[in-house]
């Protein structure tokens, strides 16, 4: 058996190691920073040239020396960065919802985001952030799984049977049969006489709309 | 009217910079047929139907059209970077300016 030497660092000269790694950490950081803020800077200087000499091309050459600097807003980076993340949050937490909020908080975090206060993350939140989950609601994206309130329902009554949210609830959409439509299909593949009635035990969808009668019935005409 | 990233980036500006795109693409296509015409009678008999100067003449718009080319190209990808420019086919209305008609 071999003797095992035991070292013994000083205190002070680890912390003084410690703090030497972290500072050389934060040069690291600083300079990756720098060369990408410089690779940037070259790129900008480009495309300023490139729209002086369009602005020549359209007969405002004068356009470069009038226009005063703006410092856009672009929060998130590239055009579509906050709907790709939001898409990217819900593909994780599917079949599950995330509330508005919660994906506030996580565009927040994500975007590195300087929030004043409570004012401010509202503003986010209806502004920004409900703005995109209903633009991509539209394209069939997401859909919302929040209880609405009904015209002369009372909040208290729906948190009482949990239905509501303080926050709305979204969901990554996706095509899939539901189970309405299933037990429709389910009817027309039962019912074996033709009738577009279901079979016994099999109810109809819970809306009452009837379209499980006519579905159904379309089945059994396939089948028939 | 204040202006937002948003609020000017329209299909009018988009459309108006591919037309810009093809025109340039057209010309110097036109450059550059005559320019290989030119190498090839100079190769051939020696002088061409082109004078030295119109040569040289032809050669700088080539530059410069390359150099308009390349402006076009980054703005339109800063207008929307999944559009490539390379891919406007070439157009005729630069012709229309210089009231250039094709030989033949």
């Amino acid at each position: 058996m071999t003797d095992h030497v035991r070292t013994r660092t000083a205190p002070e000269v680890k912390w003084v190691a410690n703090e030497l790694a972290a500072v050389m950490g934060e040069l690291d950081r600083i300079d990756e920073t720098l060369a990408r803020l410089t690779a940037r800077k070259a790129h900008l200087l480009e495309v300023r040239a490139a729209l002086s000499s369009v602005a020549g091309q359209l007969a405002v050459p004068e356009l470069p020396d009038v226009m005063p600097s703006v410092r856009a807003h672009e929060r998130y980076g590239a055009r579509g960065s906050l709907r790709n993340f939001l898409r990217e949050v819900l593909a994780k937490a599917y079949p599950k919802g995330v509330t508005t909020a919660a994906l506030t908080e996580a565009v927040i975090e994500a975007f590195g985001l300087h929030i004043a206060g409570p004012e401010e993350r509202n503003r986010l939140r209806k502004n920004s952030v409900r703005s995109a989950l209903k633009a991509m609601h539209g394209r069939g994206e997401v859909e919302p799984v929040h209880g609405r309130l009904k015209t002369g329902g009372s909040l208290k009554s729906l948190r009482t049977i949990g239905t509501v949210a303080q926050s709305g609830v979204w969901r990554l959409k996706v095509e899939a049969p539901s189970l309405d439509e299933l037990r429709r299909v389910a009817a027309g593949v039962l019912s074996e006489d033709g009738s577009g009635e279901p079979a016994d035990g099999v109810r109809e969808a819970a809306d009452g709309s009837g379209a499980g009668g006519g579905a159904g019935a379309a089945v059994c005409r396939e089948g028939s | 009217m204040a202006l937002t990233m948003t609020r000017t980036r329209t299909q009018t500006t988009l459309t108006k910079l591919a037309a810009m795109v093809a025109n340039v693409h057209g010309e110097l296509e036109f450059v550059e047929e005559l320019l290989a015409q030119a190498g090839a009678e100079a190769a051939a008999a020696g002088q061409g139907k082109f004078s030295p100067e119109e040569v040289a003449a032809l050669q700088s718009r080539k530059a410069a059209l390359e150099e308009k080319r390349q402006a076009l190209y980054l703005t339109l990808r800063q207008f929307d970077p999944e559009v490539d420019p390379r891919t406007v086919s070439p157009a005729g209305e630069w012709r229309k300016q210089l009231s250039v008609f094709s030989s033949g």
